[in-house]
């Protein structure tokens, strides 16, 4: 069975989907195979970020109206990938955004265990690596993939709040479900590659620091793929190398 | 028991006493579950309230670690027998049963029999 990765934060805006995203691409243009899922219902990005208008949601998965195959957009013949790369969106028209804050916990129970059996279909079908781009904070979409993940990245930003929040989230969701999880230090004063550093006990990967042109960048291309010596792809190079370690110790 | 007979006991020995006890209602529960004796208000309640909806995250980060721990080994494995998930706990199995037996009243994990063994499931399919 291939590896589960959640990227998530304690607070919106730290770069959860712009490191999600290139992550995803470097792995699969490494050649595994990749798969992008939208868990953040509340506020979807991947099909405005890759221009995606599938047939299928993957609220429509959720609502039991189609198989987890039949959401994937693959983007490998586009971004010219070694390994497949494929992409479930989710729905980010206004109406279907509202009524994922109508369902229940009954629902979300059932989300959940759709998600295990999503996970399920999705190695089966040669997916080496999921990863899973989460909305900020304890929402229960968010929570669910936490839940499901084999790793969880917790994207930080250098501020109090951020750190706060963070510690609380690390005690209350991450520890409580015995997650193997690490810290991205994102929009950093500084670049750092290869200290080994620590915050709230938890090894952080690596501080990457903000840089403008990342901010403007929309991804249709993602900067790991068009731009091999960025700062920015020299630390998701380090974020994949420490997945890769996870996939080959498990 | 009487009063100077538990303050003579070490903590441990209470709670051992404890479990005991609680052991034998489990026992007790399940013959009456699978003899199917119906067992009033309680029962009708988990079934129209709780049975068919399963187990939601929010709530599993706010049972007690024990169980916590128990339904994420079962998350792991889709299903499993008591003897499966004492082995990755390290508890004794009786425990792990007691515990199992537990969230199936909670009406969070599912219970079925195969062959002569009894598997509990956190998903509906069989
Ligand atoms: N113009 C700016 N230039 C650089 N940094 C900024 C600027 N404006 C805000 N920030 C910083 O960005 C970070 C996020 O800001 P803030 O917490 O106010 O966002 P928010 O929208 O309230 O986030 P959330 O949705 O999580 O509540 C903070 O560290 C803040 O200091
Ligand atoms: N290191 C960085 N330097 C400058 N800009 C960055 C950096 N990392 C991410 N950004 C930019 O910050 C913005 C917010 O990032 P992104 O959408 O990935 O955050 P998010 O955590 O997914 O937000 P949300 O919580 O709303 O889902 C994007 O425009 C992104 O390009
Ligand atoms: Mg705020
Ligand atoms: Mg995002």
């Amino acid at each position: 069975m291939g590896v589960t990765v959640a990227v998530h934060s304690s607070k919106g805006g730290t770069g959860k989907t712009c490191i999600a995203t290139n992550i995803a691409a470097l792995l699969s243009y490494k050649g595994y195979n990749v798969c992008l899922l939208d868990m953040d219902l509340k506020g979807p990005s991947l099909s405005a970020l890759f221009n995606l208008y599938p047939k299928r949601w993957f609220n429509d998965y959720l609502d039991d109206k189609c198989d987890i195959e039949n959401i994937f957009i693959d983007l490998s013949p586009q971004l010219k990938t070694k390994g497949r790369f494929i992409i479930g969106s989710s729905n980010p028209d206004i109406v279907a955004v509202r009524k994922i804050f109508d369902v229940n916990r009954n629902w979300q129970a059932k989300a959940l265990k759709l998600l295990l059996d999503a996970k399920k279909s999705i190695f089966m079908n040669g997916t080496d690596i999921l990863i899973l781009d989460t909305g900020a904070g304890i929402e229960f979409e968010s929570v669910n993939a936490i839940a499901v993940a084999d790793l969880v990245l917790s994207v930080i930003i250098p501020n109090k709040i951020s750190y706060f929040s963070t510690e609380q989230i690390v005690k209350g969701v991450y520890m409580m479900l015995e997650k193997k999880c690490y810290l991205i230090e994102n929009m950093s004063s500084v670049y750092n590659l290869s200290e080994n550093k620590e915050i709230l006990g938890i090894p952080v990967i690596v501080s990457i620091p903000c840089i403008c042109d990342i901010l403007s960048n929309d991804c249709t291309n993602p900067v790991s793929l068009t731009n091999p010596n960025h700062i920015f792809t020299q630390s998701i190079k380090k974020i994949c190398s420490t997945i890769e370690e996870y996939m080959y110790d498990k | 028991m009487r009063n100077d007979q538990i303050e003579a006991m070490s903590e441990k020995q209470i709670l051992q006493e404890i479990l005991e006890v609680l052991v034998c209602i489990d026992k007790k529960i399940d013959y009456m579950v699978s003899k199917n004796t119906t067992i009033p208000e309680t029962r009708r309640m988990y079934r129209n309230e709780m049975l068919s909806s399963g187990l939601d995250v929010m709530t599993l980060l706010s049972l007690p670690e024990h169980l916590r721990t128990t339904v994420k080994v079962l998350f792991e494995k889709g299903s499993a027998t008591a003897e499966d998930i004492s082995k990755i706990t390290r508890k004794e199995r009786a425990v792990e049963s007691g515990y199992l037996n537990q969230l199936v009243r909670m009406g969070y994990v599912n219970k079925y029999r195969r062959g002569r063994k009894v598997y509990f499931s956190i998903t509906d399919d069989k």
